[in-house]
């Protein structure tokens, strides 16, 4: 059979058609040789082969080689899906094994085929019946897979295929299991589109996970806390608990930070109340265990005093129980109760932003002297700068220095003022109380408090306790049940969303319900939005109780507020949320519509769903409202920020639309999906929108822009210098209109956030979403239409911090490396002196002033750098190391000694630094861990809390980071020790007395 | 037939004006450079500029030059450069300083790249084929091509699709195109699941050629017309493709589509290409001739083409006439032309035409004429020429080549008046499809240009200056404002 020999197989064609069975079996057996090569000629003749398939006199054998023959042939022909369904037909002829370019494409479709068929029974749920055949390839070829060790080509293909069993073979088999087990995880976040799909994978993986001798806690719970599965991750930590060995206790704590970093506060309770109380307890303390929440509560209400008493009453609740076990116990249960109940990451955050702060007061002083006196926009933003610029870091000292200037402020704008205080003092659990009692509406007495005041403290209040807010609720819901004021109102239902974020408490619900009812414009948006806090995520039918009021109501402000509010009920849903979406995105008014663009961004975020982005940018192009397409292209922002490469590219032709709208959509957009990450392609998209010609346009990229650049040094980008300075130019420029000059002003608050420590982050480091932050930020993108929401971005804030901490959850003095140079992530260079006076033109008394001022800052910073090296050198002495690495004080004192000295050495390739330290997204990848380190992290983790084994317990272990804002006065801490605020947490306490809490004068 | 196979490889004359001194060698190196960035930045485009560059540098390929271009690129010991050194000569040594200055800058390559690999592949191929070394050249391109079917990357595929090519006509040199048929199918199938568009174009014309050299022109219309259809990439390709279609349909008898083929590929074809565009061009005037189209006298004084044209000249010259006399003396006198040009059988089929056009001469000059008469014009000298004539005029009214009646009593043959042309709507279709001529070649010519990423946008310097007036303006309006008081 030399093919060679052959010129045409039309002789063989021809013997097709002959009537005699063995000359078309002599016919087929060689065409199937020949085939190859004359397959255009056979092309021809497919009818006829396919008719000898078909033949009953055939035998089976001959009918077989047939198909064999027409599937080459439409292999040939490209037409891949008649060629498979005839391979399968020829049966064993069709060889699996065989190397050759047919049986590799076929292959390959026959997978695609199989997963497609698959996917769509599970879809609609109907029985699609496989072909058995088609079935058995597929599981050979997995087979073949699991057998040949490629382990991961098996499971994507068993995932594809929605083949859960093969799936578990092929992680039981392999033979590193830990690894593919978190290959998987990562697969089923990254590529499996469907939630319900995705939580049976997990659910798989946490069964295999059990099965192993020595599983990995770490990852079991962040996939049950993923499956919503609290009994699970409760059995575990208390196994972990009850071990005697310590290491097994730091692990519990590690899982419990790790949870507690993903912010889902209403599963965290769920597992703190499972945690079964230690066996021998005196009843006293058993029945108080339990009933943590409600202990807490009850002392709260039970009265106005402070809410750190019921901190102090959870602590003590440890009690002398007789079993060493059990003491052991009871005290790690106190513990690990303290970090899910978020209490002690909060604290340490706190005393981190506190004592790390390094935000440039000069850069507000220069702002506040800009900005013109009548002008009560900028006045604000102004206000609002400072207040993000301070987020978390308890430093209030601009606001007490211009008293004056700030009682400018009035109704509305006090109001946000006052909530202001609120983001200072996020997370100031403890004292948040007092410090905002001077505000706060004074029960009966009927003060001369404003209104507005008031209701700003109430909002403060749940922005200090924002999804912690165990304590204030029932302080919150006296303060709304007992006014009728609408701007107090609005203010405690703001704050009693905040402060109850997602917990879905029935009892509050009915409460704000009551206020909505009452159809009020103001406090009706406030309560609609509310709800909205109060649900989220739960996907409950209160949506549709709100929707119907959304219809009923006349007040626009209301409509808005509860589309939001719906929009946020379903944050995560995906799929399920579909009706609901659909129901918003057809109603007649455009309100509504708008609230379903959100609804489309919160139920689809960071999961880049294709269906989700279709959608979106079909509003954003063809929507009438304005409105709507605007918040479709932000919503874009929200559904890509899992994947902030891609955000860029999909938005740009957008950002060049002739409608303003769409122009500001797509800054926002990319400043939410790329925040903090400094992305190139994403700075070059927003620069030219920054000079668009349009105002508002210019303030939405400014600010996008100051998201995107967040921590973000100029020795790595140099253009984030050059738009610090183009901030200052549109500040300082007179002509400037009020609304980029607006963009300005929050866009310098923005870029120094929380003392430059914070960055904006919507992922945790475990992929998941930080639904505070996702939450934060839609929240945030109201402010178009009302500017106290700004406050709402504070939520996104999470502190770059390596914080670790040793058995008794205090920092022990550690060390490690950050293998790149210190340029690429130092704080930004304070402002210097000079940059105020290049405001030539502002009057003479403002400069005189301004000059003192700048005297006595410069006094007062080379004070504290005496004072500061005095203690420092005190405490090398002591031996007790402070706060700080060593090399970054170094550099403090040598630029107020000579700051040229500096400037010659050349630049170390890496920086040692210190716990707790301050280690920037982007720096990461550079942290070492030394090898011969007294303390090693439990989980290899570049930032964040981690957890640290000390291997020389018996020596005597140096603690850092001793001071903390402790008490109201001291954190008020005023005068002008904060001005250049480098270190200022050094000299604390040779401050003197700061000012009394202040009053609004007016 | 050979001719046309090196349409665009003898598209550089060598200009012996710039001496090699600034070093053949260092324009390979270039070259090679340009194709590791190409490969890196997974830019197609970059490395078909690396083998234009190459063609150009052909005829200045040497063996030292070659060698010394492999020592630099391949790792000394490796596989790849001992066989590939194998094929060069090692006897010319009259280029030492070259190797010298080579060896000393000679920096060990960590990780070869496929592609660079191919290409040297290509490079030490198109050497052995310029030096008449055939059976080498056979080697060398099978060696490449058993490598070729176990790369799949988009990079390799303008190198790969020059390696097919002369793959192919190294064996066609040596008379085995048949041998590697089966092979090329191969290869087209894995072109096409590979999405290797270039390959695939490449790989369907050498089959198509394969075919046609054995005359299989059933088996090349059944391939061609099953296999995958796109739009054409290289110029080049598309015209060869449609040369051979266009042959294809002239066997067919499918005159007018072969006609539109053929002129197109004709036009096509870079200037350079003169052996091609006479091949296209002798085709051409056949097929038209067959058509009944008498071409113009220009197509056959096109620069370079005269001398080759002769033959068909005069055979049209013969249709012109409807001198059947004439057209069998041409016929006689170019034979061997013919054949070789393998137009032999199709020149039989003229005869019929040049019979026809004679009668249309005749049915325009004579309102009426005898059928005696017609046969004495159409020296028709066969035993009955009326009988004859009467049947040609017959089937010629029957087609329509001639607008007449016949007289059977009387033996005439009667024409109709014959209508004013322009008064028709013939000039406008013609007019209408030239235009559409134009604007096709307008738009294709404007969806070749490529234009640099985001010209479209405001560059920065725009933008400041625009700032900088919309400052100027607003200053002015404030002094307006501040003259007002």
């Amino acid at each position: 059979m030399a093919t060679t020999l052959v010129s045409s197989a039309g002789g063989m064609l021809a013997m097709l058609n002959e009537s005699h069975l063995s000359l078309k079996l002599h016919a087929l057996s060689n065409l199937n040789n020949l085939v190859d090569t004359f397959w255009p000629e056979i092309s021809t003749s497919v009818p006829l082969i396919e008719s000898l398939y078909e033949d009953e006199e055939f035998d089976q054998h001959q009918r077989q080689l047939a198909a064999l023959l027409v599937s080459k042939v439409f292999y040939y022909l490209g037409e891949l899906n008649d060629s498979l369904s005839y391979a399968l037909g020829a049966g064993p002829l069709f060889n699996v094994s065989e190397d050759s370019d047919y049986v590799h494409t076929l292959l390959a479709k026959a997978i695609d085929e199989y997963a497609s068929l698959k996917t769509k029974a599970a879809e609609s749920s109907e029985s699609v019946t496989v072909d058995p055949r088609l079935e058995a390839i597929v599981e050979r070829m997995l087979d073949k897979c699991i057998v040949d060790g490629k382990y991961q080509q098996a499971m994507g293909t068993a995932i594809e295929c929605r083949r859960l069993d093969k799936l578990e073979e092929a992680i039981t088999r392999s033979d590193n299991i830990q690894g593919t087990l978190s290959y998987c995880i990562y697969v089923s976040h990254s590529f499996v589109n469907l939630r319900e799909y995705r939580q049976e994978v997990l659910r798989l993986l946490v069964k295999v996970y059990q099965k192993l001798p020595s599983p990995d806690y770490l990852s079991i719970c962040q996939c049950l806390m993923f499956l919503d599965e609290p009994e699970g991750v409760a059995s575990i930590l208390e196994k972990l608990l009850r071990s005697e060995n310590k290491d097994d206790a730091l692990l519990a704590f590690q899982i419990a930070f790790d949870l507690v970093e993903n912010e889902h506060q209403a599963f965290l309770l769920n597992v703190r109340d499972r945690l079964a109380p230690p066996k021998s307890q005196s009843s006293t303390s058993t029945q108080a265990k339990p009933n943590d929440i409600g202990s807490e509560q009850n002392a709260t209400a039970s009265g106005p005093d402070d809410v750190q008493m019921t901190e102090g009453d959870s602590a003590s609740v440890v009690s002398v129980p007789e079993d060493p076990s059990e003491t052991l116990y009871a005290e790690r249960l106190t513990k690990i109760k303290g970090i899910l109940s978020g209490e002690t990451s909060i604290q340490l955050t706190l005393q981190f932003l506190y004592s790390h702060n390094k935000s440039d007061l000069l850069i507000l002083k220069t702002i506040k002297q800009s900005v013109e006196m009548r002008n009560s926009v900028c006045h604000s933003a102004t206000i609002y700068a400072n207040a993000i610029m301070h987020a978390g870091t308890t430093v209030d000292t601009f606001l007490r220095e211009n008293l004056d200037w700030l009682s400018r402020a009035t109704n509305w704008a006090k109001f946000s003022a006052t909530a202001g205080l609120g983001v200072i003092h996020r997370g100031h659990l403890q004292q948040g109380r007092s410090l905002m009692a001077p505000y706060l509406p004074q029960g009966g007495t009927g003060g001369g408090g404003s209104p507005y005041s008031e209701g700003g403290a109430l909002y403060a209040l749940g922005l200090i306790h924002a999804n912690h807010g165990e304590g204030i609720k029932q302080f919150l819901r006296d303060s709304l049940r007992s006014t009728s004021v609408e701007v107090i109102q609005h203010g405690a239902c703001l704050g009693l969303g905040l402060a109850s974020l997602g917990t879905a408490d029935e009892d509050i619900y009915e409460e704000i319900k009551n206020v909505l009812y009452t159809d009020s414009a103001v406090a009706g948006e406030a309560a609609g939005i509310s709800m909205g806090l109060l649900m989220v995520g739960t996907g409950s039918d209160k949506a549709n109780e709100m929707l119907t009021y959304a219809h009923e109501t006349q007040h626009e402000k209301i409509i808005r507020g509860l589309a939001l509010g719906i929009a946020l009920t379903v944050y995560g849903r995906e799929e399920e949320a579909d009706t609901l979406i659909e129901q918003m995105t057809r109603d007649q008014d455009p309100i509504l519509r708008y609230g379903g663009m959100y609804a489309l961004a919160l139920a689809y975020r960071g999961t880049a769903n294709n269906k989700a982005i279709r959608q979106l940018l079909h509003f954003a192009v063809s929507d009438v409202s304005d409105d709507v397409r605007r918040t479709a292209v932000l919503a874009l922002g929200f559904v890509l920020y899992s994947d902030p490469e891609q955000t860029p590219r999909i938005v740009s032709l957008l950002s060049e639309s002739y409608n303003p709208h769409v122009r500001y959509g797509a800054a926002l957009a990319v400043g939410i999906s790329c925040a903090g990450t400094g992305l190139s392609e994403a700075i070059s998209l927003l620069e030219p929108l920054t000079s668009d010609v349009v105002d508002f346009v210019r303030q939405g990229a400014l600010i996008a822009m100051a998201m995107v650049m967040v921590q973000i040094s100029e020795a790595s980008d140099s253009r984030v210098g050059t738009f610090r300075r183009q901030l200052e130019k549109i500040i300082l420029d007179k002509h400037e209109d009020t609304m980029s000059k607006m963009g300005a002003i929050l866009a310098s608050g923005i870029l120094d956030a929380g003392g430059r420590n914070v960055t904006i982050r919507l992922l945790s480091k475990t992929k998941h979403d930080k639904i505070t932050a996702v939450v934060g930020l839609a929240v945030f993108s109201q402010f178009w239409y009302w500017y106290p929401l700004i406050y709402f971005i504070s939520l996104a804030f999470s502190p770059t911090a390596f914080i670790g901490l040793n058995y008794d959850l205090k920092s022990p003095k550690f060390e490690f490396l950050s293998h790149a140079k210190p340029s690429l992530f130092e704080y930004p260079k304070p402002t210097t002196v000079p940059t105020t006076t290049s405001a030539v033109k502002l009057p003479t008394a403002v400069l005189s002033t301004s000059a003192k001022a700048k005297a006595r800052a410069k006094k007062a910073e080379e004070q504290k750098a005496n004072a500061e090296i005095s203690s420092e050198s005190a405490s090398v002495a002591s031996g007790t190391g402070k706060g700080k690495s060593s090399s970054e004080k170094d550099g403090d004192a040598m630029q107020v000694d000579s700051p040229v000295d500096k400037k010659s050495e050349p630049e170390p390739s890496f920086e040692i630094l210190t716990n707790p330290a301050r280690v920037v997204p982007a720096q990461e990848k550079f942290i070492k861990f030394m090898q011969d380190s007294r303390y090693v992290p439990v989980k290899l983790a570049p930032s964040g809390f981690v957890l640290l084994k000390d291997l020389r317990p018996s020596e005597p272990e140096v603690l850092s980071l001793t001071d903390t804002p402790s008490s109201t006065t001291s954190a008020a801490g005023g005068s002008a020790a904060g001005l250049q605020s480098s270190a200022s947490a050094m000299a604390v306490d040779e401050e003197p007395q700061p000012p009394q809490p202040f009053e609004y004068t007016s | 037939m050979t001719q046309d196979l090196e349409m665009k490889d003898r598209s550089t004359p060598s200009n012996s004006v710039s001496s090699a001194v600034p070093s053949t060698l260092q324009h390979l190196k270039e070259i090679a450079s340009l194709i590791e960035t190409g490969s890196y930045s997974k830019e197609v485009r970059r490395i078909a500029r690396a083998v234009r560059l190459t063609i150009a540098l052909r005829r200045k390929l040497t063996a030292s030059v070659i060698s010394s271009f492999l020592d630099y690129v391949l790792t000394t010991g490796s596989e790849a450069h001992a066989k590939l050194s194998a094929y060069i000569p090692k006897d010319e040594d009259h280029e030492m300083e070259v190797d010298a200055a080579t060896s000393a800058i000679q920096t060990p390559a960590k990780h070869l790249l496929p592609e660079i690999e191919i290409y040297c592949y290509l490079l030490v191929l198109l050497f052995l084929i310029d030096q008449k070394r055939y059976n080498e050249a056979k080697a060398c391109s099978s060696a490449s091509i058993v490598l070729l079917k176990n790369l799949n990357r988009r990079t390799v595929d303008v190198i790969a699709s020059r390696l097919y090519f002369y793959y192919s006509y190294s064996y066609e040199l040596t008379g085995d195109l048949a041998e590697i048929r089966g092979n090329l199918l191969a290869l087209h199938r894995i072109a096409t699941l590979r999405h290797d568009e270039l390959g695939q174009e490449t790989l369907l014309n050498l089959l198509l050629r394969n075919y046609l050299h054995y005359n299989l022109y059933d088996q090349a219309e059944k391939l061609r017309s099953k296999a995958p259809r796109f739009e054409a990439h290289s110029n080049q390709q598309f015209c060869r493709y449609l040369f051979y279609l266009g042959k294809i349909r002239t066997i067919q008898l499918e005159y007018t589509d072969a006609k539109e083929s053929l002129l197109q590929a004709a036009r096509k074809a870079p200037v350079a290409a003169r052996g091609f565009r006479i091949q296209c061009n002798k085709w051409a005037v056949i097929v038209r001739l067959l058509l009944g189209e008498i071409p113009e006298r220009t197509v056959f004084m096109q620069r370079g083409m005269e001398k080759a044209l002769r033959p068909y000249f005069e055979l049209t010259n013969a249709v012109r006439i409807g001198d059947l006399e004439l057209f069998r003396n041409i016929a006689d006198k170019f034979a061997t032309t013919f054949s070789t040009d393998r137009t032999h059988n199709l020149i039989v089929r003229l005869r019929h035409n040049v019979i026809r056009t004679g009668l249309r001469n005749i049915s325009i000059s004579y309102s009426r004429i005898s059928l005696a008469d017609v046969a004495k014009k159409l020296r028709l000298n066969s035993a009955n020429p009326v009988a004859d004539a009467e049947s040609i005029v017959s089937k010629a009214i029957r087609d329509g080549a001639i607008d007449a009646t016949l007289d059977h009593a009387n033996g005439w043959m009667v024409s109709k008046e014959t209508g004013d042309i322009y008064s028709t709507n013939e000039p406008q279709l013609a007019f209408n499809s030239r235009i559409a001529f134009c604007l096709n070649m307008h738009n294709e010519a404007v969806r070749a240009l490529r234009f640099p990423p985001n010209t479209h946008k405001e560059s920065a310097e725009k933008r400041r200056e625009r700032q900088q007036q919309e400052q100027e303006l607003a200053k002015h309006i404030a002094e307006e404002d501040d003259d007002e008081f």
